[in-house]
């Protein structure tokens, strides 16, 4: 029976295509679109213009950083005196900058662009699908998104400013901040809006899972095994599976936060909180460590998230750029499912400092560092993939490239976050501020970039200027560098993370030498920031060098912002469908793909990177290419244990 | 599951089956609660009541998972699902709990090292009574 | 374009998408709710005897007494019953689609439907007994539990918080309009007092010690109330003018002064130095605006009004900043009291409970006594075979004390009214969500349940109203209607599977 259905569906398929032709109005196809291509790019660029703003934050609070007390530079008009009084950024802005800056990041930026703007745009093509499976829930997923993504924004606007007590919204700390409002303006406040914003984006996370998986699992084309699948999917339904069943109880902590703040109970209120010198008025009886608990479910494996379909979008431009199948393929697959299963069992080791005892403790340094095992098979694969390749030096490739050491660095550095006594140290200061920024900000984000630049003549049918690539990418390397090597320094000093004045306050601590005066250096960053003075480089001076990098860093996307929108009228025309010689599936259909993707029903013949075939008239042997040997195979292969 | 029409008549008696096992269940899990004759531990809610009730719960939800919702029919991947989420939230209840059960002691035996010292002003504010 | 395998499954996966999509959902669901759970388990096990309250017995909370009017536990009951048999009717519902019966779907989907407004009116009058109810701890610990006393008379709701007030101070900051018109003119307060007029003071700015400040000038003029709001305004206007003003002047003189200085004899990190001179520059705080009343008003407040609950005999914190000044005539909580609980009190037998009783303190004693005689007739024949009563057990045993046991003909003319003052309460509030972890966990637990009640109800309904035409477009569009109604129903059942964990756990245990 089953089989009937399958050609009664394939029958179907025929039957719409007449419906088709004719062009939905403008509000269907740009604004409520049900296309996933549209979606994507939706996603791409709300996403890259919360990561625009987010980024924005951080260089207002660098600012404060590097110049405690001073006034900041034309933009203490925008802040107003309620944020900028006498034009300095205030504590209280420093500390919604900060919130916000990581919320937005993770939540609102890097998570959209490669979840849902890559997921949506290129899973469906290369696993030969017409479209995700639910396209209306897809719809859906963006829209939730948009609305949390649009409330967060909003809460800037309010009286009480927008969230200011880190992006991890501890509590006690986070419920009690701003009482000074009656019920109601209470719920109109950062904090609360915080947690709303929060919930519409933990919706549009799941709705997104949900049709990634279904998509993945069930809209395979006709002999994509799961063996055959390229690797960006499969990193793709690991990332799903890790949203899906890890949001929940981060849903649950905001729920109950939203509670405590709302409806007045204490979940997260200890017996006897005092606040300001008064007894708070509730019954007490909840648990801090509750919170942080199900907030580390969830951003432990939010790590993997954001990392996940960056190593995807990596494996797929390597194998394309060195001309060789993806080493250790396999390998990869299994990697990425294990990774997937032990981070949803490591969270605890962000909470070493609440006093957990030595047995969970070890439990969860175990955890922890067996999981750099699959991280570090993945990266080995992808340089092996390199070794001996001819590689072409594309712009895709060259952030490719750029991308494996510089998440190497993240990752390395976070083995010593991994083990309790060396935590205790190091735990909140700059230094673990620069092993997370290393795995995803020179790390993701350079990720998206390269399939930015990679995917870019798929929609387009132009290629983005290599020029303007150049300018963009080298700028962005060294700068990435200047602000996040001198982090590891500071943070091995002790210096805290949280403090708006850089670390002045705690002179003991931040005056410590790291260059004598006599090092060049030293006076070589003397001559540059300090009018040639001879005096001896202190761990805090590199807060200015760390500020300096970032507004260089934002000088740097010039480039890229008019390259991303020249290139679409300027570019040089591709004038074929698969510029870059891939194999996979997304290379096969139009360009920009039609509504339906693909004009003729997509068949996978091989596996995915089946590049230099010894024999083949190519270097490169599409999975879409019928070979008169070898028949399509009937039925996929019976699917493996997932993660 | 894409069962005939015969099949499923077949099936409609179950399915009242189950749900008059439901019920019963209910009356029990009730009873264990508030009879006193159904106590088995002291009168009251007592562990062994929780364990029967629980165990009681987990019996009626496996009855509405397998019947009601044909996971019985089912193929291996949402087995599949099912066993990494139920071991996700396990992971969940345990771990976290596991970390509430075994802090750092708040008595830790350093001040044993006090007793050796001549004047014996080791100021621990909080070390045991006898000290 | 056509979606495969959304009617049809896929042969290797044995699913059609939507089946695959709601069981992925449904384990989201599982994680949801293991969380709240976990919650629950996390805070019940984290309860410190003698520093938290205690986690009170489901079935002590909610009573299954039909005679004392608490049977919370028969309603719950009730639910989990209505509950399956919703779960039976979906499943029969699916079946009769599958055997193309739409006279018997609809049937059957109706009582689905109405299970679940069953469900929900059984749960709105559970909640709202307990929204009625209302407990007050006293600073030593002791609960006392019962109903607010309404007084229709004079609008108290339980609460009389009475404040004569001679001046009020408003706070001139940005966010304070819209607090002032809230509080001072919505006629809450003022209605009674029509003609009272209200002096504020005035400011002028002027520069002290390089500061830029604002001092009283003594010039004063007396308002009606409904112009206080305007004239605010208008105030906090012109002292940010003023403020900018002078702050821009101040800059530009630092900046002229500092040009002034040859390039030459600039010594190194003269543009620091600078900077902070620059940033030195900035208006000293916003005053405060008194206003002086032409007669003392008498205030009716209620404690949500005042700031953190945190007030004086003589001042009052209100939102936004402002305060009243003045005199505390009366502040205190009238309950009508049927249970004492000593749990968390030190030495019950000198509870400050017994002297807010006053004349009723005998009785209450007697039935204090009374209740142990029949919880010990209770545990006796358990005692009697060697059994142990559980230490739990026996603390509240011990402490718990039932007005209603105390004896006479109609129990409920029996219950004393006790006015508690303030300072002698540590935290009060309904059995709603803030009344203890419990019931936190509680009314989370269950409402997200009643949600998703609401929303499977909402989804089945659309299927039983407009599920017809799909029916009729032949055998595709049936068995697609059968699907989705299959999809629903794992929903469906999922949300009655939580409720079958969350009825023992919520009422029984």
């Amino acid at each position: 029976m089953s089989a009937a259905a399958a050609t009664h569906d394939e029958a179907h398929d025929h039957g719409h295509d007449d419906h088709d032709h004719h062009d939905p109005p403008f509000w269907r196809k740009y604004i409520f679109s049900t296309d996933h291509k549209m979606i994507g790019m939706q996603y791409g660029i709300t996403g890259l213009i919360f990561l625009g703003i987010g980024f924005f934050l951080m260089m207002i609070m660098r600012w404060s950083i590097a110049y405690p007390g001073e006034p900041i530079p034309v933009l203490w008009r925008f802040l107003g005196e309620q944020w900028a009084p006498g034009g300095v950024v205030s504590p209280d802005f420093y500390n919604i900058g900060g919130a916000m800056h990581g919320t937005i990041m993770v939540f609102l930026g890097i998570v959209p662009l490669a979840f849902g703007a890559f997921g949506n745009y290129v899973t469906p093509l290369q696993i030969g699908a017409p479209d995700m499976a639910f396209p209306r829930l897809n719809m859906a997923s963006f829209w939730f998104y948009f609305l949390g993504g649009g409330l967060m924004f909003a809460s800037f606007f309010l009286d009480s400013g927008a969230a200011k007590v880190g992006w991890t919204n501890y509590s006690p700390l986070a419920t009690t901040t701003d009482t000074a409002y009656t019920k109601w303006g209470l719920f109109w406040t950062g904090q609360t809006q915080w947690l709303m914003a929060m919930v519409f984006l933990i919706t549009s996370s799941l709705l997104g899972a949900v049709n990634f998986i279904s998509t993945i699992i069930n809209l395979r084309a006709k002999g994509m095994s799961w063996m055959r699948m390229p690797f960006f999917c499969w990193a793709m339904l690991v990332t799903g599976f890790l949203l899906l069943l890890a949001f929940p109880p981060l849903e649950v902590a905001a729920i109950m936060q939203l509670m405590d703040r709302v409806a007045g109970t204490s979940f997260f209120l200890p017996t006897g909180l005092y606040v300001g010198g008064d007894l708070v008025h509730a019954t007490g009886g909840g648990s801090p460590l509750l919170y942080q608990h199900l907030f580390w479910f969830l951003g432990h494996p939010e790590v993997y998230v954001l990392i996940l379909p960056a190593i995807g979008i990596v494996a797929e431009i390597v194998a394309n750029n060195t001309r060789r199948p993806l080493w250790g393929y396999k390998t990869m697959v299994g990697a990425v499912m294990v990774l997937g299963f032990l981070s949803f069992i490591v969270w605890a080791h962000h909470m070493y400092l609440t006093g957990m005892g030595s047995a969970i403790s070890t439990f969860f340094q175990t955890t922890t560092v067996l999981i750099s095992i699959p991280s570090v098979i993945l990266i080995t694969s992808l340089l092996i993939s390199m070794w001996g390749g001819s590689i072409r030096f594309t712009m895709p490739m060259l952030w490719a490239t750029a991308f494996i050491p510089m998440f190497g660095i993240g990752g390395l550095t976070g083995l010593p976050l991994a083990f309790n006594l060396i935590d205790l140290h190091l735990h909140d200061t700059y230094y673990v501020i620069g092993h997370f920024h290393y795995v995803v900000a020179p790390g993701t984000i350079f990720a998206l970039f390269a399939g930015i630049y990679y995917w870019y003549p798929k929609q387009t049918g132009r290629q983005m200027n290599k020029l303007l690539g150049h300018l963009h990418f080298w700028p962005s390397l060294i700068c990435m560098n200047l602000i996040f090597a001198p982090m590891f320094v500071q943070g091995m000093a002790g210096m805290h993370r949280r403090a708006y004045d850089g670390g002045a306050a705690y002179e003991q601590i931040s005056s410590q030498v790291w260059l004598t005066a006599d090092n060049p250096f030293t006076k070589f960053f003397n001559f540059i920031f300090r009018d040639g003075a001879y005096v001896d480089l202190q761990v805090i001076d590199l807060n200015i060098l760390t500020s300096f990098g970032a507004w260089a860093l934002a000088l740097a996307q010039v480039p890229f912002i008019i390259n991303f929108f020249s290139s679409v009228f300027f570019g040089k025309k591709t004038n074929s469908d698969n510029p870059w010689q891939g194999t996979t599936l997304e290379w096969s259909c139009p360009t920009p793909p039609p509504h339906g993707n693909f004009t003729k029903e997509p068949v996978a013949y091989r596996d995915p990177y089946e590049y230099s075939v010894p024999g083949a008239d190519t270097d490169f042997t599409p999975q879409f290419e019928p070979d008169s040997d070898e028949a399509p195979k009937e039925e996929p292969e019976p699917e493996p244990a997932k993660a | 599951m894409a069962g005939s029409a015969e099949e499923i008549q077949k099936h409609v008696k179950l399915y009242w089956m189950i749900g008059y096992t439901l019920f019963g269940c209910t009356f029990i899990t009730l009873a264990l609660g508030i009879w006193a004759p159904l106590d088995f531990g002291a009168p009251g809610v007592s562990p062994s009541d929780i364990v029967l009730g629980l165990a009681l719960a987990c019996f009626k939800s496996s009855l509405v998972l397998l019947i009601f919702m044909h996971l019985n029919h089912e193929r291996g991947l949402i087995y599949k699902t099912l066993v990494f989420t139920i071991a996700f939230s396990i992971s969940l209840m345990g771990l976290t709990l596991f970390a509430q059960a075994d802090p750092i002691p708040e008595h830790v035996p350093v001040y044993q090292a006090v007793e050796y010292e001549e004047n014996g002003h080791g100021g621990h504010g909080e070390v045991d009574g006898n000290h | 374009m056509q979606i495969p395998y959304e009617v049809t499954p896929r042969r290797d996966t044995g699913l059609f998408n939507a089946k695959l999509g709601i069981w992925l959902f449904l384990a989201s669901e599982v994680m949801l709710f293991g969380g709240l759970f976990s919650a629950y388990v996390f805070l019940r096990a984290g309860v410190r005897e003698g520093i938290d309250i205690p986690w009170p017995n489901g079935t002590d909370v909610h009573g299954y007494s039909f005679a004392s009017g608490e049977f919370g536990v028969w309603i719950g009951f009730l639910n989990t019953l209505v509950l399956i048999a919703s779960s039976v009717l979906v499943v029969m519902a699916w079946a009769s689609l599958k055997t193309g019966n739409w006279r018997k779907f609809q049937l059957y989907m109706w009582g689905v439907l109405i299970s679940a407004g069953i469900f929900m009116v059984n749960k709105g009058y559970e909640y709202n007994q307990k929204f009625k109810h209302f407990g007050v701890r006293l600073v030593d610990g002791t609960l006392v539990d019962g109903y607010l006393v309404h007084d229709e008379e004079h609008g108290h709701n339980g609460e009389r918080i009475t404040f004569n007030a001679s001046t009020i101070e408003f706070a001139l900051s940005r966010s304070n309009k819209e607090r002032v018109s809230t509080y001072f003119l919505d006629g809450r307060f003022f209605e009674k007092n029509p003609d009272a007029t209200i002096t504020l003071t005035k400011f002028k700015a002027e520069e002290k010690d390089g500061k830029f400040g604002f001092e009283p000038d003594g010039e004063t003029e007396a308002l009606p109330f409904s112009e206080v709001e305007g004239k605010l305004l208008e105030m906090e206007k012109l002292l940010k003018n003023e403020a900018e003003s002078f702050v821009a002047a101040e800059r530009k003189r630092i900046k002229e002064e500092a040009a002034a200085t040859p390039a030459s004899e600039r010594a190194p990190g003269w543009a620091n130095e600078l900077r902070k001179k620059i940033a030195g520059v900035s208006p000293l705080d916003r005053p405060v605006v008194t206003g002086t009343l032409s007669a003392p008003i008498e205030f009716q407040l209620k404690a949500k009004d005042i700031i953190n609950r945190r007030y004086q005999a003589d001042s009052i914190p209100l939102f936004g900043g402002n305060f009243l000044k003045g005199e505390l005539v009366e502040d205190m909580v009238d309950l009508e009291v049927h249970t004492l609980d000593f749990q968390m009190t030190r030495n019950d037998q000198e509870s400050m409970a017994w002297a807010l009783l006053g004349n009723e303190e005998k009785a209450y004693r007697d039935g204090y006594h009374h209740y142990h005689e029949e919880r010990y007739k209770e545990f006796s024949k358990w005692v009697a075979k060697g059994g142990q009563i559980p230490n739990d057990k026996l603390r509240l045993w011990k402490h718990i004390h039932p007005y209603k046991e105390s004896g006479g003909e109609d129990p409920h003319h029996t219950y004393p009214i006790v006015s508690i003052p303030r300072d002698q309460i540590r935290f009060m509030s309904n059995h709603g969500p803030a009344f203890g972890p419990y019931f936190a966990i509680y009314f989370t637990m269950t409402g997200l349940h009643g949600l998703h009640v609401i929303c499977g109800a909402v989804v089945l309904a659309y299927f039983l109203f407009f599920g017809k035409k799909m029916y009729d477009s032949g055998e595709r569009g049936r068995e697609h209607l059968a699907n989705r109604v299959e999809v629903g129903g794992l929903f469906w059942h999922f949300v009655d599977l939580v409720w079958i964990f969350l009825f023992p756990i919520m009422y029984l245990m």
